[in-house]
């Protein structure tokens, strides 16, 4: 019986130019996002193998001053900043970076906006951490081409065209009472055309996706679980969306009112409830970046010219670090006190501005998670969130590698202080245990659960459907 | 004859329950819209207000200091809400809103809003422009798709013309009903959602203003005439209501999402933007080792030193009236400023290729056009925020010539750390007020556009006057 449903639906299928076309051209427009998203990410990939070539080149450029000729000016200058610390510690900058994962350009997500990488000095930390990698932003507003992009935006569209017929169609070419007197329910008999859309359109994004997966270069053994749920979360929004239809179908309306109702869904939910909560959440839940404007601020000891002041910033500092005093207390300020002076004010600065960097993240994060208990009723964004958190694309995975940091820079202070403090030149043999980025591991927390409630809600439409259409057929 | 088609064209749609519905929708999300916008445009514009005072308090209660020291202080400038931006966020989500000014070097600008959110923000703000250009003509559509095809498919059309209405008359007498039902509904909800709105912020009239304002309005009954021809266009040619539903629907997914989208992405695709990185070293480059032809930065300053000693018939700087490191420092700022200026330029120009192939997209989809000349006209487009770069960076430029040759004359040579000013000089310093450019001068950037709408408002009714007579009567 399904077979013979599918084999005419098939034919059905080949025979409306309307619906091919769609098919071909949804098909060009996921091969053209899976090379834009290729192309952003290549240059993202570009810029990062930079970073770490400069600082590749910086450091070995170190090394080699050991054996530098200090008779020539430029090459002392060299061999001073390599070795000793009262330079090294501002100068020497460490690449943090938070390289794309292999899925990142299939749904380039939040990349465009948030930087991926930092060059961290000894510094103070929060200074470092507001450079903006350079943007159109029109093109940040109207967003990527990418294949979530097709996914999530244009995929609903075709499933809207494949199926708002379903019922209608078939009344208004007057085949539905042939239809009732088939020994096969109508009910069975949709649900076999339902079937067979969701097969062609299955066919589609598995396809697209599998060929971004090898366009990506996303390999079978490292990243197996994420490529399945990606397939999954994609299938389970298109169930979504095929079961949205359905349920339209079984109120037994006509064609026009059908497509008017999808369009209409489609619109709440790929513009209008997203729209609505993201400006809701604006005044309910307001941020304000503007407080963190002035951490960028190059600020110093004022009066830097007073001993006594230097002193007592470098006394206040090492009260919290005592590990770093020498042991005789004669070379704690001296030699260098105007270098020990402006290290100490960094890191004491660098506390005085973490409360107002973690009520910043905070009001952030409590935004998100208010954002998120909507996420029933919000099953595009849903979808979109669950894609990019996969390719390790989203705001969240941004955050992590935000908040990474400080322990990063930290480990850079342990590496230069002592050595500032004690007065202690760097030497060959230290630079080979200098700090290293490590980026944090992507998570794939929380997907399974959304993966579960998106297929919840379409199981549960579907159901309203599968029991409305006997109702609406009898009127 | 004409009015009675209006009449009952109108009847239709007051009966129509899903126009009805859809229109209330739209109606409601309008109102939200502005009240939204307006209660986020006075947050944030209450913020970035009291960021910029708090700083130039900071300024100002400095205390006595060093002037380098305070020219690394710095101050801040920070990105007003423009008046008419409740309505159009425009591109306010993703330019930075605030940029640090200091000695030797230019900051790019920082905090995109739309950093703060996740995905979310990417499908889309909320805002009047937002319904405006994107929800109501799809209720144009919902409203007109039938036009003629549904007077086919129930016999009346034959009907109609068997009384002898002409298919001009029918086709003139729909869109004139159908484009007073829109704007049935836009005037009053405009008028106390946006007048509300206004009359909150208490903006202040002026003719820019009322320009700006005229030309929106213009702009968008426009966008809405074409629409409505092209409905009932369509609807005339379908075979059916069906069919003219599915095209139209079709012409506004490829108007509203595909074009602009593909026209941003192959914009990008064709030119791209530097890095920052690679931005900056280029610029510390040029000031390094000077602009092509010119000699380098120590180069630079002996010609200074010289060109000065000459002015004054100095033998040594010791001899001048004036502190020469000071005035060294300034030069550096002036090159500085020349040298950025130069680099921003050649940047403004990858920006603007790359938006070109979107703005010539709005001869495709006047959408675009519309979302483009709203921005410009409510102040929330690319080349406001370039303006406001150029003046923020020309700011920082006199705000250092103040110091400079302040301290220029106020020290000698070789002395470093004497001179201390205080709160006096830090005040003399204006601080920063942005100032819109006239509407005039935005505009003449955005002609592509400004044609695009006025073909789109000539050629639609035109086409549709000139085949009224051919339309399929079955």
């Amino acid at each position: 019986m399904l077979s013979l449903i599918f084999r005419y639906e098939w034919r059905r299928f080949r025979r409306n130019r309307l619906q091919v076309a769609l098919v071909v051209v949804l098909a060009v427009f996921g091969l053209y996002a899976i090379y834009y998203g290729q192309r952003q990410i290549a240059g993202q990939r570009q810029i990062m193998a930079q970073v770490l070539a400069d600082e590749h080149t910086e450091f070995a450029g170190y090394q080699a001053a050991f054996q530098a000729d200090t008779s020539q000016a430029a090459q002392k200058q060299a061999y001073q900043t390599a070795t000793n610390p009262t330079i090294a510690w501002y100068r020497h900058g460490y690449a943090a970076t938070l390289p794309p994962a292999s899925l990142a350009a299939l749904v380039v997500g939040q990349r465009d906006l948030n930087p991926g990488y930092y060059r961290l000095t000894g510094m103070g930390l929060y200074y470092q951490l507001f450079q903006n990698e350079l943007a159109n932003p029109q093109k940040l507003l109207v967003g990527n081409f990418d294949l979530a992009f097709v996914l999530v935006y244009l995929l609903p569209l075709l499933i809207i065209v494949l199926s708002y017929g379903l019922l209608s169609a078939e009344r208004e070419n007057g085949v539905l009472p042939l239809l009732h007197v088939q020994a096969a329910s109508v009910r069975r008999l949709l649900l076999g055309k339902l079937l067979f859309g969701f097969g062609l359109v299955a066919a589609l994004a598995v396809g697209l996706s599998v060929v971004g997966f090898g366009v990506a270069g996303a390999s079978l053994q490292t990243d197996a679980v994420s490529l399945l749920l990606w397939l999954l979360t994609v299938l389970a929004y298109c169930a979504f969306w095929f079961a949205l239809v359905w349920l339209i179908v079984s109120f037994n309306q006509n064609s026009a009112v059908n497509a008017l109702a999808a369009v209409g869904l489609w619109l709440l939910f790929l513009l209008v409830i997203p729209s609505l909560l993201s400006a809701a959440l604006a005044v309910v839940r307001p941020v304000d970046s503007s407080q963190l404007a002035t951490l960028v601020r190059r600020t110093g000891i004022d009066n830097e010219d007073n001993e006594h002041a230097v002193r007592a910033v470098v006394r206040a500092y090492l009260h919290q670090r005592p590990d770093l005093a020498p042991s005789d207390g004669d070379t704690l300020l001296q030699p260098n006190l105007l270098p020990k002076g402006f290290a100490s004010y960094a890191q004491l600065n660098t506390q005085r501005q973490r409360p107002v960097v973690q009520h910043y993240l905070g009001a952030v994060a409590a935004r998100e998670t208010l954002a998120g208990r909507f996420s029933l009723v919000n099953p595009a964004v849903s979808t979109q969130n669950l894609l990019s958190q996969l390719a390790g694309t989203d705001l969240p995975t941004y955050l992590r590698f935000f908040e990474s940091l400080p322990a990063f820079h930290r480990q850079i202070v342990d590496f230069y202080y002592p050595r500032l403090f004690g007065n202690r030149p760097l030497t060959a043999a230290d630079y080979s245990h200098r700090p290293v980025f490590r980026t944090p591991p992507l998570t794939r927390q929380g997907v399974g659960a959304g993966l579960a409630q998106l297929l919840v809600v379409a199981v549960g439409l579907f159901g309203l459907g599968y029991l409305n259409l006997p109702r609406q057929l009898r009127r | 004859m004409l009015k009675r088609i209006i009449h009952k064209e109108w009847r239709a749609a007051l009966r129509n329950r899903q126009v009805l519905f859809f229109g209330l929708v739209v109606a409601a999300l309008l109102l939200a819209a502005s009240a939204v916008g307006y209660v986020s445009y006075a947050g944030q514009r209450a913020q970035m207000a009291q960021a910029q005072a708090a700083r130039r308090a900071e300024w100002v209660g400095q205390g006595e200091k060093h002037p380098h020291i305070a020219t690394h202080f710095g101050t801040f400038v920070f990105k007003p809400k423009n008046g008419l931006s409740f309505f159009d966020y425009g591109l306010d989500a993703y330019t930075g809103t605030s940029v640090y000014l200091e000695a030797h070097y230019q900051h790019e600008f920082m905090f995109r809003p739309a950093q703060d959110y996740s995905a979310l923000i990417r499908f889309g703000e909320l805002s009047g422009a937002l319904v405006l250009q994107v929800l109501l003509p799809l209720l144009i559509i919902f409203l007109c798709f039938g036009a003629f095809t549904q007077e086919r498919e129930s016999g009346t059309l034959r009907l109609a013309l068997s009384q002898g209405v002409s298919r001009r008359q029918l086709a003139w007498g729909k869109v004139l009903a159908y484009y007073g039902v829109v704007l049935a509904l836009l005037v009053p909800t405009l008028a106390v959602a946006l007048g509300g709105a206004f009359w909150l912020a208490g903006l202040p009239w002026t003719a820019d203003l009322a320009t700006r304002l005229a030309l929106l309005a213009l702009s968008y009954a426009g966008y809405f005439f074409g629409f409505v021809c092209l409905c009932v266009l369509v609807s005339a040619w379908a075979s059916s209501s069906r069919n003219a539903l599915l095209a139209l629907l079709t012409i506004w997914i490829t108007f509203s999402i595909v074009v602009p989208k593909t026209a941003a992405a192959l914009g990008d695709n064709l030119y791209t933007l530097p890095s920052m990185q690679a931005y900056h070293q280029a610029i510390d480059r040029d000031v390094d080792l000077g602009l092509p032809g010119d000699t380098t930065k120590a180069g630079r300053r002996a010609r200074l030193v010289r060109a000065y000693l000459r002015r004054y018939h100095a033998d040594s700087v010791q001899q001048l009236p004036l502190n020469m490191e000071w005035m060294a420092s300034q030069a550096g700022e002036d090159y500085l400023d020349r040298v950025q200026t130069l680099h921003r330029d050649s940047l403004r120009l990858v920006l603007e290729r790359q938006n070109r192939l979107s703005t010539y997209a709005s001869f495709l989809a006047p959408y675009l056009a519309v979302r483009n000349l709203s921005m410009a006209l409510t102040g929330t487009d690319l080349s406001t925020s370039l303006d406001f770069q150029r003046q923020a960076s020309a700011y920082r430029l006199g705000f250092m010539r103040q110091l400079h040759h302040d301290a220029a004359w106020h020290s000698t040579y070789g002395q470093f750390y004497e001179y201390h000013p205080g709160a006096a000089l830090w005040a003399s310093i204006r601080d920063f007020s942005y100032q819109l450019p006239a509407v005039e001068s935005t505009l003449r950037q955005y002609r592509p556009e400004l044609l695009a709408l006025l073909l789109w408002v000539v050629v639609l009714p035109l086409a549709l006057h000139r085949s009224t007579r051919r339309f399929p009567l079955t």
